[in-house]
């Protein structure tokens, strides 16, 4: 025991230092899952307040483009509610609306935001008392941003879509071909859909929207627009390069989508696991 | 001493704010922001018992994590660089007198040496924190390139800090 003791004691440095480096693996490791960073989680109320200090100081810079930003949504809201205005008066068939699933959106504002990490993470301003859930999604007015992952009462932390371990069911609009889209660590503004056979045309330009797959995003929600492709190293996929369409840089205000009926989908899916 | 200490404190609490509020935000690049909380551990003084600077480290870093959402990487890397601190700053103290450098700064290094002393941490910490961020040796042109930026952006922060900080105070002493 005593020379126990005595070891210890010689080696007291290495062994700390030995601790120290395994507690911060440990929790490097525990991110890694979902749900699982006790320790995190607990102060993300901290980290959350303590950005929306800064930010309600900042914010009133940002103002000008905000209202921009929400003249243009509303005007292209508008524009869809006349069209749709329109073709519910032409035909007279009514749908059922409760047999599509539907989504709530609730608004909330960026706090904090990293672009230049390799795992990027937003901070928002809404938590479970607003009913804010993990594995909801985040999207822009102009398309998709994140995917929340810790909720405290009052904020949440979302990975961004410049993250690895984003992922999302991608469509291409003008050829109705599935795969998924993910962030290869390079640029800010540019995300890879892979899982597209090589023997499809891709053309420079084309839409990328959220596909019928994703249980956190609308089908539908804008991606981005194809950059360029290449064959992927074996030869039968592409990876092709998209523009992103949400400016992620500048991310002021959200909506986080809560998809309906989602929790009755995953218990059904679960019962095969 | 006490005042000294808390000196100390108002370096660390205010180094944390610089690096989490405003260093955070700056993307130069894009792809790289400096990292300025390190300096904390580069000038501490010599005499520091080596458990305390690397329990230190550690905390420092652990604040980091917790404010840039970043898990343990900077606990880690910052574990790193105050476990090998006290072996780079027996390099530069031995060859002079022990008694005259009380804290690593230009004003006792030198500054070729304070450079040297400040540029091999600054690597240790930053190689450490991306390998660590990445974990992964794909697209490594990319990551070292990364990097090195990071690398130069950081040591210009620290010496502004240096300059700012120590040039003056260490002439009242």
């Amino acid at each position: 025991m005593l020379r126990l003791f005595l070891f210890l004691k010689r080696f007291q440095y290495p062994l700390l230092f030995i601790l120290l480096e395994a507690i911060a693996l440990s929790l490097i490791i525990s991110n890694l899952q979902y749900h699982k960073s006790v320790f995190f989680n607990s102060l993300q109320e901290l980290n959350g307040i303590a950005y929306s200090k800064v930010e309600s100081t900042t914010k009133y810079f940002h103002l000008k483009s905000m209202n921009d930003s929400l003249l243009l949504e509303n005007a292209r809201i508008k524009a869809e509610l006349y069209t749709t205005y329109r073709k519910v008066k032409s035909d007279s068939i009514f749908q059922d609306s409760i047999k599509h699933l539907s989504y709530n959106l609730v608004p909330a504002y960026v706090v904090n935001n990293s672009i230049d990490n390799r795992n990027n993470y937003l901070t928002i301003d809404i938590g479970e008392n607003k009913g804010a859930n993990t594995r909801m999604g985040v999207v822009s007015d102009e398309g998709i941003a994140g995917i929340i992952k810790h909720v405290s009462p009052n904020y949440s932390l979302a990975i961004s879509v410049l993250s690895s371990d984003f992922r999302v069911n991608a469509r291409i609009v003008e050829n109705g071909e599935i795969g998924s889209v993910t962030w290869d660590g390079r640029f800010v503004d540019r995300l890879v859909l892979k899982d597209i056979p090589s023997h499809i045309a891709i053309e420079v330009g084309q839409k990328v929207v959220v596909g019928p797959y994703s249980n956190f995003f609308p089908e539908n929600t804008p991606i981005g627009t194809v950059l360029s492709y290449e064959l992927e190293s074996g030869g039968s996929f592409y990876n092709i390069y998209l523009k992103l369409n949400t400016n992620i840089k500048n991310l002021r205000m959200v909506y986080v989508v809560e998809k309906v009926n989602v929790v009755e989908q995953q218990d059904l899916e679960d019962l095969e696991k | 001493m006490i005042r000294k200490i808390i000196i100390y404190i108002v370096h660390f609490l205010f180094l944390v704010v610089l690096q989490v509020f405003v260093l955070n935000n700056i993307h130069l690049f894009e792809i790289v922001h400096p990292y300025i909380y390190i300096y904390f551990i580069l000038l501490l003084p010599v005499s520091i018992p080596k458990t305390s600077l690397i329990i230190l480290a550690f905390l420092l870093g652990l604040v980091i994590d917790v404010f840039s959402n970043t898990y343990g990487i900077h606990a880690a890397a910052s574990t790193l660089v105050g476990f090998l601190r006290p072996l780079l700053v027996g390099q530069f103290v031995s060859d002079s007198d022990p008694d005259a450098i009380i804290e690593p700064h230009i004003r006792g290094f030198g500054v070729r040496p304070y450079i040297i002393y400040s540029l091999t941490m600054i690597s240790i910490h930053h190689l450490a924190l991306y390998m660590l961020e990445i974990f992964s040796f794909r697209d490594f042109g990319f990551t070292l390139l990364k990097i090195l930026l990071t690398i130069l952006i950081s040591i210009v922060f620290v010496l502004i800090y240096e300059l700012l900080f120590f040039l003056k105070s260490s002439d009242e002493q």
